[in-house]
């Protein structure tokens, strides 16, 4: 079974996550901080992470800084609705030559299962 | 005037019994004695003779006074001849003196009588009625002679006073034309002033003749200003010329000046000689010159003023066209921050009720009563997201991607929008015409925003015409000045009067709940002057719609606008 792991700290954004994935066959696990999310890399293994990028405390940007020092290949779909403040980060994460996805908000179930799938079970299952 | 004493009078006092005061000088005392029977025996007047038998005595008693004739014998013992008369003469010149003389010296007696004497007698043919006669008449003769040197002096008296008259009169005479001549030369020179102020004054200068309103003289300036000549002034009426458009009103207004001396107008509208509209200002009075009633009317240009105050007026409206822009822009980028938090705030919710309402239908039998409702709550969640992703294109608060102008043809946006919407126009049965100038320039503008524009202006008329007969959109897209004008008309339900001044107003809407989030135009608006062009609208309800959308090919100068971001 693959893992999944959701950073976002909108509890209702958590249980979409939950919902949509969870009964597709996937385990998910979420946190609320991208503190908690660095401490569940450190103590577990994921095949893919959701990273909100609007947070409270430590932001997505920040918090991918982290994830990446953990583990290096783990697919990230940085999910945001395209705030001009972080787009400058993210653009220099990008150019940083760190390796994420970005996931559009707001997305429908359909659209947030092609996208794990995408990633989770090679491009021949589009 | 000196009155010459009255002849009457003085005879009246002779006549009177008065005796005649007689002085005789004589140092014969046999003489003296006969003397004096004579002046006693004398007839017709009384005579009272004194004696002096000295001439010393005699010049001492005339000395006294009250001697009316003296009889003086030449020769005394202390004078002689002539001596003798002249020395008594010079003590009483007012008395007469009779000389008596001896036959041998009658010469000199003559002598006497030239030099003053009124008269001499013979001593041998004294009688008494000649010596009464002679002294009387002697006296008389002295008066009258004295009489005759009064009226002498008096009259060179007033000849002299009638000279120093003249001569007064004559200074004064003298004065008055050296006065006049001063004045003629004043006067001349003020009028040379006059004239050379009337002939280069910068102000037109019109002489009218107060009763009639003739035309008397104008001034160089004035010829200029109105292109009429000299000629076709003078001797006309001011509303014969052809300047003044109302003449009753110029009439009445002349009037209106006979009767108060001055009118004034601030701004007056005269046609000139090329039939040019000029502008002056129109100040009259009348006076008096010369005995004759004449009306100064000056007048000054103020066409260039008018036109200042017009390009002010001008300059005015456009500043408080701009300012309400500004102040529109201003709230525009208000409510643009607005809308943005909400709608990011918003953004997870809504998605989080699509994916609850989704996960349900997946769970949920489609012949279930609450399947439908589900399917209401995933479709309304959906139209939230619409909303929200309208609201955040308009309030510029996208993926903030700034580099998304390309210089593109109008009429490839248009094709790809017709293209996009070609579904709905089908099914709706519209007829579409467009009609594109071949030399329509290419444009800098940011693609997807003017796609958006184009496409919400085309979806409008579609909108429109839902509910017509006539199902008709005409697209026009040609060159105009210097931009392009690109023309949308529909012949559908059109905007009502009320409605139409609210267009552009966000989150105005005249459409049906569900169909419209009254932001189109909006943030079309917001797209156009963003490319520093214009929209504009003409409607008639009933009729139809004409949206026309110019974009300038190149920025204006001093409308240095950043180039707005537009979201995906």
């Amino acid at each position: 079974m693959k893992h999944i792991l959701v950073i976002d700290d909108d509890e209702a954004v958590r249980k979409l996550f939950l919902l949509s994935l969870e009964e597709t066959g996937y385990s998910v696990y979420t946190v609320s901080s991208g503190m908690d999310g660095i401490k569940a890399l450190k103590e577990g293994q994921y095949d893919l992470i959701f990273l909100d990028l609007k947070m409270p405390g430590m932001n997505g940007v920040e918090t991918l800084r982290e994830l990446r020092k953990i583990d290096r290949d783990v697919p990230v779909y940085i999910i945001t609705a395209f705030h001009d403040e972080f787009f400058a980060q993210l653009k220099k994460a990008e150019e940083e030559g760190m390796d994420f996805d970005v996931l559009r908000k707001p997305f429908d179930r359909r659209q947030l299962i092609t996208a794990t799938k995408g990633i989770l079970e090679g491009p021949t299952s589009y | 005037m000196i009155q010459a004493p009255h002849r009457e009078q003085k005879r009246e006092r002779h006549m009177a019994n008065k005796p005649i005061n007689v002085l005789c000088i004589e140092d014969n005392p046999g003489d003296t004695r006969l003397i004096q029977e004579m002046l006693a025996e004398a007839e017709g007047a009384r005579f009272k003779l004194e004696c002096a038998d000295r001439l010393s005595a005699g010049l001492g008693r005339l000395a006294e006074g009250g001697i009316d004739c003296a009889l003086l014998d030449l020769t005394l013992p202390d004078s002689h001849e002539l001596d003798t008369f002249e020395r008594v003469q010079a003590q009483a010149p007012e008395i007469p003196i009779v000389v008596i003389s001896g036959l041998d010296d009658e010469t000199l007696a003559i002598e006497a009588v030239q030099k003053g004497a009124q008269d001499y007698l013979v001593k041998s043919y004294l009688g008494s009625y000649v010596l009464a006669r002679t002294i009387r008449y002697a006296i008389e003769r002295k008066r009258m002679e004295q009489e005759l040197e009064r009226y002498r002096e008096h009259l060179e008296e007033l000849v002299e006073q009638r000279t120093a008259d003249l001569l007064r009169t004559n200074r004064a005479l003298q004065a008055e034309i050296a006065e006049r001549l001063r004045a003629e030369k004043d006067l001349k020179v003020s009028e040379v002033r006059y004239r050379r102020l009337f002939e280069a004054a910068q102000d037109g200068i019109l002489i009218l003749e107060a009763e009639t309103g003739k035309i008397i003289d104008v001034n160089p300036f004035l010829i200029e200003m109105l292109g009429y000549s000299h000629e076709e002034f003078i001797g006309k009426k001011l509303w014969e010329i052809g300047l003044l458009k109302d003449i009753a009103a110029s009439r009445g207004a002349f009037r209106q000046l006979q009767e108060r001396k001055y009118i004034r107008y601030e701004h007056l509208p005269l046609k000139v000689k090329n039939g040019k509209r000029r502008d002056v200002e129109f100040v009259s009075n009348a006076y008096r010159v010369d005995g004759r009633e004449v009306i100064q009317c000056n007048i000054r240009d103020i066409s260039e003023r008018i036109r200042d105050a017009e390009k002010l007026k001008t300059a005015y409206a456009h500043l408080e066209n701009q300012s309400a822009i500004m102040a529109q822009q201003a709230k525009m980028s208000a409510i643009g921050v607005l809308v943005a938090g909400v709608a990011h705030e918003l953004n997870n919710p809504l998605m989080a009720m699509l994916h609850f309402a989704q996960y349900c239908l997946k769970h949920t039998a489609e012949d279930n009563r609450i399947y439908t409702v589900l399917q209401d709550i995933e479709h309304e969640a959906r139209r939230c997201i619409d909303i929200i992703k309208n609201l955040l294109t308009f309030s510029h608060s996208g993926d903030g991607k700034k580099e998304r102008y390309e210089i593109k043809n109008l009429a490839e946006i248009l094709e790809r929008v017709v293209r996009l919407l070609s579904y709905r126009i089908e099914k709706e049965g519209v007829s579409i015409t467009s009609h594109v100038d071949e030399e329509t320039p290419k444009l800098r503008m940011h693609v997807n925003a003017m796609q958006d524009v184009i496409l919400n202006l085309l979806a409008n008329a579609l909108d429109a015409l839902e509910e017509s007969k006539k199902k008709e959109v005409r697209i026009d897209v040609h060159p105009d000045g210097d931009g392009v004008l690109v023309s949308i008309a529909d012949s559908g339900i059109g905007i009502s009067p009320e409605a139409i001044g609210n267009i552009y107003d966000p989150f105005f809407t005249t459409k049906p709940v569900g169909r419209g989030t009254g932001l189109g135009l909006s943030l079309c608006q917001g797209v156009i002057h963003a490319h520093g062009g214009e929209i504009t609208c003409e409607s008639e309800p009933g009729k139809g719609t004409v949206f026309h959308v110019f974009i300038p090919t190149q920025r204006r100068k001093g409308a240095k606008r950043d180039e707005a971001h537009f979201s995906d």
